[in-house]
């Protein structure tokens, strides 16, 4: 009986979440039926015709789909490479600083990034980066070497996606790994020491167990959303002349979907990415379990 | 053990160096936003990047102060700020307490219907009516139930949770407290540290956000922050040949620019330095013995 | 069916019923069964009659002047005051921010509250929503209201149709040159040159300009030309736009010479035009800052900062607030001319195309179908557009606060607070003139002069306006991206320009430009331009 009880008031606590899912999620949901219509704006979800899969094929054997899935697996790989690391290493070299002030300010100022706008960083990355008036190129010819168009040259500009991505979150993804820092228990550092252990051990030994559960999340986490990519930020620095190399599954949607008010063919792009996901997730979550870091 | 202090001392400083070097790194564009919105738009375009300005104007934050509504737009975010990110601490705690629980039943289905919401989304349309048809639409709440729990924030708070020791909360039961007493009394308190970085995220996705502002809100009374500030740089922005310009715009309108992006994340950037306080070193200390 | 659907269902059937019901109620005689010659003028204020009744007008007004600027309540708006007075209505003048208004419109419709009067910014959207069955043909009322039929001309009104449908009326007219060749003439001056005639001359000006220190500093540091591009790589309105219709076409745009159809993207001339482009790029004569350019005030931020001697920009460069930033970025204001375009390889002067009526005001099929609305709809419009009292408010501002009359003329009040304070009222403006020199207001007597160059040197083009995008082309966004991705190699070398032939070959068996082609040939013999 006691046990019934103590799940009665689990059951409570989580209905008010629950109905926020089902009529705000899940509702929404049943507009994904047009993925498989030929969505009209006067006719509505119901009554716009039939298309069965077309969407899905104009997408799937479109001229760029290779292209684009290319482009948007290379750049979430790389900046999962690069940005799921780095927030680590911030965090643990933040946790070892002993001078709370010097502490405090830092990760202040790296945080401060992810404060401003995709818009603001390309204008400064004009700024910087032109041929011609861009201070980095001044430099360059100032010291002899050719200028680069860093930002129109294809070359270049998957590299500056993802650092400026990196350079952009790491400061704020490490917050919540410093969180976690502070719950592991000083005691087992202690222990550690006394066991005659080097920092370097300490943190493998003490640390890292000590957030592995939170990196496991936060890595199933993100591979729900690899396929997205960074619209905003793509959004801002692909340009006519490097667009082999950035566009992304989202850009190609925006042009080919919504500027042309193509809203089934979004959908059905959104429901391929979201497939494709999810299987990810699920996969990811089962290797988990081997860790017991699984999500459920 | 003194080449080991030796090296250790080394490390650390390089340590200090390092992030002192990450520090001025991610401060350099915060601070070019800060000296362009002091600067005169026709050094700014003359010079091109601007780090001291020769001249210093508040041209720019006048010209955002002055109009436009900016007053009431404040007061809206704060209020969906402040109320939507208490609401949503509470939603999401509440689920994410009791889907910690592994012994619940049916918790993997239940599991699988949040994570499922993160993955698939019925997109913009379908979200619109619902709001319309829920009568949120011109209203506060428009901005603060769509949004009310986010499923990765859940999923967060739940892992988290899920970390406490199970001794600490039985034994409160052990001494008579009730489910409802072990969470505001114990589990709560212990988990300061990930409830600061949630809420700070859920009120950091309040300032920000605007597209929703855009979507549901016609009462100019209601615009929250980033839309007014938006439309106050869009102002600026549209130089029709056709329409009448006889004021001068600005040669480069990117001071203005500045001035609003400093109005508008320097209120939310303080919060975080009071919220460090939360994440004091071991917490669960003496807690728990043996 | 859900639960939801069925209330929706049921909430559509009621706000259609009650949309009927109160068309069928409203007052006395409906304003399109009275005779066919009613003028508006002066009758729509006084004669109440048919206006008996109060009625909801929503416009939803994309294609305002000054989108971001807030609207004042109605109390302080005499603007709306006037219109609501004039033809008893309610007046929902909604201004959507200038990037979400089509997804604004898109969750109206679909959410059932289609505006009343919806404005479209090209002929393409206006086509695509009365395809979509959004918007109404308004041919049949249009006649019963002969002067505000005059109040536009034929071509206007031409412009507007679609097989043989009135699907909108003329929302603001749109005003032609307004871009034109600005040149620096004390560099010709300087370097004792004289006005360039021909495109080799052009180029070799330009050459001039750069490497022959124009500006007499002793470095090497002015460009003789600049442009930009679009990030997705529009060509059409940063300046390289205009090269290209130096030898005849634009890659961008239809035309049709001579009984012929003139597709710019593979048409020989632009091949000509690229190989221009290639030699003033090779030169060294384009500021190299051209690819990062992507809007029009870093174009004039060049123009400022005076070390380019020719670009395109607007008709008002020189006017004084233009000039005062040339003295506080460049340090002094230089001696800008706008030129005629210089002669192409035929011999021919192209600025561009002419203006045509490309936005307008679509009537929605739900007002459309109310008689009493759609009389009152029409008589709003005509009120508005052609009442003359109306016309010195709506192009020029409130009397006595943004202009006086002084002896009979009007002169404008130029404050500079008042101008900030009433900047929201140029919403308002859509039935201002496109040739009215009061509303332009310009300070410096040259400046009609320069417009002058430009009117007299853009051509018209019957085709351009014409051809929409085929809503069951599923390559059309693909086939986009690669003519301006591969015209854009060809410019900067990156594709060398002997590959045209092989460029136009991935177009027909890549991107199907066959089916694009005939169904723009079908389309413009359907309108008898071909």
């Amino acid at each position: 009986m006691r046990n019934l009880k103590k799940h009665r008031f689990m059951y409570m606590i989580l209905l008010p979440g629950l109905l926020y899912f089902v009529v705000y999620k899940y509702v929404p949901m049943l507009g994904l039926i047009i993925a498989f219509k030929d969505y009209k704006l006067m006719l509505g979800f119901w009554d716009s015709p039939w298309a069965g899969w077309h969407n899905f094929t104009q997408f799937m054997q479109g001229v760029y789909f290779w292209d684009i899935m290319a482009n948007t697996l290379l750049i979430s790989l790389y900046k999962l490479l690069f940005g799921f690391t780095a927030p680590i290493v911030l965090a643990l070299m933040l946790n070892e600083v002993r001078t709370e002030w010097f502490k405090r300010s830092v990760q202040t100022l790296t945080y401060l990034p992810h404060f401003v706008s995709w818009v603001i960083v390309y204008g400064l990355m004009v700024a910087l980066l032109s041929p011609g008036d861009g201070l980095v190129n001044q430099l360059l010819q100032a010291s002899g070497f050719q200028t680069i168009a860093f930002l129109t040259e294809p070359e270049w500009i998957r590299p500056l996606i993802v650092t400026s991505d990196v350079w952009k979150e790491t400061g704020w993804g490490a917050i919540l790994y410093l969180a976690a820092l502070s719950g592991i228990d000083p005691s087992l550092y202690e222990a550690a020491r006394i066991d005659g252990a080097s920092k370097g051990r300490q943190i493998w030994h003490v640390t890292l167990p000590g957030i592995r559960n939170v990196m496991i999340i936060l890595l199933i986490l993100k591979l729900s959303n690899i396929l997205d990519a960074g619209f905003d930020q793509i959004f801002m620095m692909a340009n006519v002349f490097n667009l082999e190399k950035a566009d992304i599954i989202d850009t190609w949607v925006y042009r080919e979907g919504l500027e042309r008010m193509n809203v089934s063919l979004a959908t059905a792009v959104g429901i391929f990415k979201s497939v494709i996901a999810f299987v990810l997730v699920v996969g990811a979550n089962k290797v988990a379990k081997r860790f017991d870091g699984q999500i459920w | 053990m003194s080449t080991t202090s030796k090296r250790e001392k080394l490390l650390q400083g390089v340590n200090y160096a390092a992030l002192l070097l990450a520090g001025l790194i991610c401060l350099f564009p915060f601070f070019y936003v800060l000296s362009v919105s002091f600067t005169p738009a026709a050094e700014v375009v003359r010079r091109g990047v601007v780090l001291i300005p020769e001249q210093i104007t508040l041209y720019a934050y006048n010209q955002v102060l002055q109009g436009y509504g900016l007053g009431n737009a404040y007061q809206v975010t704060l209020f969906r700020t402040l109320v939507g990110t208490g609401l949503n601490l509470v939603f999401t705690i509440l689920m994410a307490y009791a889907l910690s629980k592994k012994s619940l039943p049916g918790r993997a289905p239940l599991l699988m219907i949040v994570i499922f919401t993160m993955l698939f989304n019925g997109g913009l349309i379908p979200t619109y009516l619902l709001t319309r048809y829920l009568g949120l639409l011109d209203t506060v709440w428009a901005l603060i139930v769509p949004g009310l729990i986010s499923a990765f924030n859940l999923i967060i708070v739940k892992g988290f949770f899920e970390q406490l020791p199970q001794e600490i909360e039985e034994s409160a039961k052990v001494d008579g407290a009730g489910d409802m007493r072990v969470l505001w009394r114990i589990v709560l308190p212990l988990s300061m540290p990930v409830i600061a970085t949630i809420g700070l995220f859920y009120a950091v996705f309040h300032w920000n956000s605007y597209f929703d502002g855009i979507m549901y809100i016609r009462d100019q009374q209601l615009y929250p922050l980033q839309v007014v500030l938006r439309n106050i740089l869009l102002n600026f922005q549209t130089q029709t040949a056709d329409a009448v310009s006889d004021t001068t715009l600005p040669a480069s309108f990117l001071s203005i620019q500045m001035a609003a992006v400093m109005l508008s994340t320097v209120p939310i950037l303080l919060v975080y330095p009071f919220l460090q306080r939360h994440f004091a070193k071991g917490v669960l200390l003496g807690s728990v013995k043996g | 069916m859900s639960l939801f659907h069925m209330r929706y269902r049921q909430w559509l059937a009621a706000a259609t019923v009650a949309a009927l019901l109160t068309g069928c109620s409203s007052g006395n005689t409906p304003r399109s069964e009275a005779p066919p010659a009613n003028n508006g003028e002066a009758e729509a204020s006084q004669d109440s009659g048919a206006f008996a009744n109060k009625m909801k007008l929503t416009v939803f007004n994309s294609g305002a002047f000054n989108p971001a600027t807030p609207m004042p309540p109605r109390e302080e708006d005499p603007m709306r005051q006037m219109l609501e007075a004039a033809v008893n209505i309610e007046l929902d003048y909604v201004i959507p921010a200038p990037d979400q208004a089509d997804a604004m419109l898109n969750a109206l419709i679909a959410s059932g509250d289609i505006p009343d009067l919806i404005f479209f910014k090209d002929r393409a959207s206006a086509v695509k929503y009365y395809e979509e069955g959004v918007t109404a043909d308004i041919g049949e009322t249009l006649a019963q209201y002969p002067d505000y039929e005059a109040r536009f001309t034929d071509q206007q009104w031409r412009d507007l149709m679609y097989e043989g449908k009135q699907i909108g009326v003329p929302a603001y007219e749109q005003v032609s040159g307004t871009v034109g060749w600005w040149l620096r003439q004390d560099w010709l001056d300087a370097l004792g040159l004289d006005r360039p005639q021909t495109t080799a001359e052009l180029l070799d000006d330009m050459k001039a300009f750069t490497y022959d220190d124009p500006d007499g500093n002793g470095e090497q540091d002015t460009y003789g030309f600049v442009a930009g591009v679009g990030k997705d790589g529009t060509l059409a309105n940063l300046g390289w736009g205009e090269v290209f219709w130096l030898f005849g076409a634009h890659p961008e745009v239809v035309d049709v010479r001579d009984g012929e159809l003139v597709i710019g993207a593979t048409d020989d001339r632009t091949s000509e035009a690229l190989a221009f482009i290639r030699e003033m790029i090779d030169a060294g004569v384009v500021d190299p800052d051209w690819v990062s350019i992507n809007d029009v005030q870093q174009i004039n931020q060049k123009m400022y900062r005076g070390k380019v001697g020719m670009l395109i920009s607007g008709w008002r460069q020189m006017e004084p607030s233009n000039q005062k930033n040339m003295e506080e970025i460049g340090g002094s204001v230089p001696e800008w001319i706008t030129v005629p375009p210089v002669a192409g390889p035929s011999g021919e002067r192209r600025l561009g195309n002419a203006a045509a009526q490309s936005n307008s005001w679509g009537v929605s099929i739900k007002a459309a179908r109310d008689e009493a609305k759609l009389a009152r709809i029409f008589a709003f419009l005509q009120y508005w557009y052609t009442d003359e009292e109306a016309q010195r408010v709506f192009s020029y501002g409130i009397e006595g606060v943004q202009w006086n009359l002084m002896d009979g003329e009007i002169v404008k009040v130029t404050d500079e607070d008042t101008l900030n304070n009433y900047r929201w009222t140029s919403n308002y403006y859509m039935p201002r003139r496109g040739d009215d020199p009061l509303y332009f207001n310009f300070q410096n007597p040259d400046t009609a002069g320069y417009h002058q160059v430009n009117i007299d040197h853009v051509m018209p083009n019957p085709a351009n306006a014409i051809v929409v995008p085929d809503p069951d082309d599923r390559l059309y966004a693909d086939r986009q991206k690669y003519v301006r991705e591969s015209l854009l190699r060809f410019m900067t070398g990156r594709a060398p320009l002997d590959e045209w032939e092989a460029y136009k070959e991935t177009l027909e068996s890549k991107y199907d430009y066959g089916a694009y082609r005939d169904y723009v040939e079908e389309l413009l013999r359907a309108n008898e331009v071909l």
